[in-house]
């Protein structure tokens, strides 16, 4: 078979702006829910970018709203009882929350893409995964018939299917889940996207098989030169992942770095604990793993200053007085806490 | 040398999936045996059969061959009431903290049952007994008048040890007793079961597919593959000196969280098969960059190599 490389090329992302207006620009995004009382703020301004064929890491426990920041990016909240209340989320010169939903769906699976941690939920179950990948490029390159039909198969070998043609005919409960999360990526691919988002996208695989998804993602977005926002709550996934990072605790950003930079001199008290509190392989064992004291914080208790303060080791009480802003910590690299100059 | 606490040998366990579904050996041939104040390690991808292995080793699930010995005693086919004392000496913590605790119970009565099944304690020296159960896993006695969905995840880990911890037992199994914690808890519960361990002389068997946590608290892991152990030995023999290569996958492939620590090799290909359809000989073989047409034909043996670091794997004859 000939290799993939000597095929028509994917549609490509669009050109390089000669500007350096970064791929993805989401600023002071807010989202707020409306549970029985008043409304409780999951995302308070929120501000990240992502250059093309550049990964940022979005981390964070669960509850952090990781996944909210997606589904707003991807304009998928369910509204209500979510509902953008603030910021703007620009792909390249477009603010998508200004969209119309006709609009916004012609944005979704042809610019923006997103695999999820669990494909057979994502997945319909009662077609076969070649047609809805062809679904996939008849409704956003308008390929049909024997043309859509080589390129889904073409896409399946892209994306480590053995016998591709094969398992086009297949239907998802047929397939083990690194295969359904495959076909996934293929259907993300299809439309050519600018920018992945992966929520999760190895969470629920083994870990043999998450290596070969991860191997797969990098492979794919040096070939199609994608950004991806790449969000987990594994501190491990991201080292090996990410360009960039960014940390969510409570609805904020509390630091965002290069992943080296991050791993190596991590600025926030969180990060800090977070990075103290995973094990690791390593000959010599630590007597005690560190702990980040008490639990992460109910958003709908009300509350002023640091969301991080009540389990800081290094609490001062300005911190529960005053929202710390992002203050920088070196290029490319901030932490919204007061003591980030310090160390 | 002392008996063990725990001796499994030739351990089967069988399952349908329908009537007239395949024979599946989820457990097929566990040999294990634990010593007293251990804590083994046993872990493997979804499917092989360690939680399996977990429950038939108490009795939760029974046995379709081997024999399970406890404290010296053949365990394998005790009835009902002959395993009611055993069942105060074996206890299993489960994954799910939120499954596994009654929520119209508050929390006191959850730790009390252990204490009034097995008639150990009643009126204020229960009352204490559960006092000194929560503090020792290191929430408040006022917990005690509470309800599961009060407590976050972590806390509700806790109390599901206080639980298995009740009845003072020789061995616990915890079947990944951290998985579903967030990141920030899980330090909480290893260091608690690790602080059980060394200050209780804590037995137990930790069922993970987590190598760092089984690295941080194990002193010998068991390596299982579709319903076999494929290698087992201690800590720093699996970690730094692995034999088989199915382990040595699973450490290339268990992430770090170290930017470029390492280039790590081509992961290995395919899917874990079907314990439906295993694969013929060595099950690992159509996975293996070292598979030699003897691995089709032929399952090796687990033979210790000497030091107790037993591997089954032709490439590496006893």
């Amino acid at each position: 078979m000939a290799a993939f490389g000597s095929l028509p090329a994917m549609p490509a992302a669009s050109p390089r702006p000669a500007t350096a207006t970064p791929l993805l620009a989401v600023e002071g995004l807010t989202v707020e829910l409306t549970p029985g009382g008043g409304p409780v703020r999951v995302l308070d301004g929120v501000d990240f970018a992502i250059r093309r064929g550049e990964t940022l890491g979005l981390v964070g426990e669960s509850g952090c709203g990781k996944t909210v920041t997606s589904l707003a990016v991807m304009g998928l909240l369910p509204t209500p009882p979510m509902r953008v209340t603030g910021g703007s989320v620009r792909l390249g010169e477009q603010d998508l929350l200004t969209l119309s939903e006709p609009a916004m769906e012609q944005v979704r699976g042809r610019r923006v893409a997103m695999i999820f941690q669990e494909p057979m939920t994502s997945l319909n179950p009662v077609l076969r995964v070649g047609t809805q990948i062809e679904e996939t490029l008849r409704r956003h390159l308008g390929l049909r018939g024997r043309a859509a039909q080589a390129r889904t198969v073409e896409l399946l070998a892209r994306v480590g299917i053995p016998e591709p043609a094969r398992i086009a005919r297949e239907y998802p409960h047929r397939l083990s889940g690194g295969m359904r999360q495959r076909v996934m990526i293929a259907i993300a691919l299809a439309g050519g996207p600018e920018l992945l988002i992966a929520d999760e996208p190895t969470t629920a695989l083994d870990v043999t098989i998450q290596a070969q998804i991860l191997d797969l993602l990098r492979g794919l977005q040096a070939e199609f030169g994608m950004g991806m926002l790449f969000i987990t709550h594994d501190l491990a996934v991201i080292a090996e992942t990410a360009h960039r990072v960014a940390v969510m605790y409570a609805g904020r950003i509390v630091e965002q770095a290069p992943v080296d930079v991050l791993f190596a001199t991590p600025r926030h008290p969180y990060t800090q604990g977070l990075l103290a509190s995973i094990p690791q392989i390593t000959r010599a064992r630590t007597p005690v793993l560190s702990e980040i004291a008490g639990t992460v914080p109910d958003l709908l208790a009300p509350r002023r200053g640091c969301a991080f303060a009540d389990r800081c080791p290094h609490v001062m009480p300005r911190c529960r007085e005053q929202i710390p802003p992002p203050l920088p910590t070196g290029q490319d690299a901030f932490a919204a806490c007061w003591r980030a100059d310090h160390g | 040398m002392a008996e063990p606490l725990l001796a499994v040998e030739g351990l089967e366990t069988h399952f349908r999936s329908s009537a007239r579904g395949p024979l599946i050996r989820a457990v097929d041939g566990v040999d294990l045996t634990l010593a007293a104040g251990e804590v083994l390690g046993l872990v493997g991808e979804s499917g092989c059969g360690k939680t399996t292995t977990g429950k038939t080793v108490c009795r939760l699930i029974e046995p379709a061959a081997g024999r399970i010995r406890f404290e010296g005693q053949d365990i394998t086919h005790l009835g009902r009431r002959e395993m009611l004392p055993l069942r105060r000496r074996i206890q299993f913590v489960f994954q799910d903290p939120f499954a596994s605790l009654n929520p119209r119970l508050r929390v006191g009565a959850i730790l009390a049952a252990p204490f009034e099944i097995h008639k150990i304690a009643k009126g204020t020296e229960l009352e204490d007994r559960v006092a000194a159960l929560l503090r020792l896993v290191g929430l408040s006695p006022d917990a005690a008048r509470r309800y599961p969905h009060e407590f976050s995840g972590g806390q509700r880990q806790r109390i599901g040890i206080a639980r298995a911890l009740a009845l003072e037992p020789r061995l616990l199994i915890g079947d990944e007793p951290v998985a579903a914690l967030d990141v920030s808890v899980q330090a909480q519960i290893i260091n608690l079961l690790d602080r059980l361990r060394r200050e209780q002389g804590l037995t137990y068997i930790l069922i993970s597919h987590n190598l760092a946590v089984v690295n941080h608290i194990c002193d010998r892991v068991a390596v299982m593959y579709l319903g076999r152990i494929v290698e087992e030995g201690t800590r720093e023999s699996i970690f730094f000196d692995a034999k088989h290569p199915y382990t040595q996958a699973l450490l290339d492939a268990a992430p770090e969280p170290r930017p470029g620590a390492r280039r790590r090799p081509e992961p290995i290909g395919g899917d874990p098969p079907s314990p439906a359809k295993p694969p013929s000989g060595c099950h690992f073989h159509p996975r293996c960059r070292h598979a030699m047409p003897r691995c089709r034909q032929e399952a090796p043996v687990l033979r210790d190599r000497g030091g107790g670091h037993r591997v089954a794997c032709h490439l590496h004859p006893a």
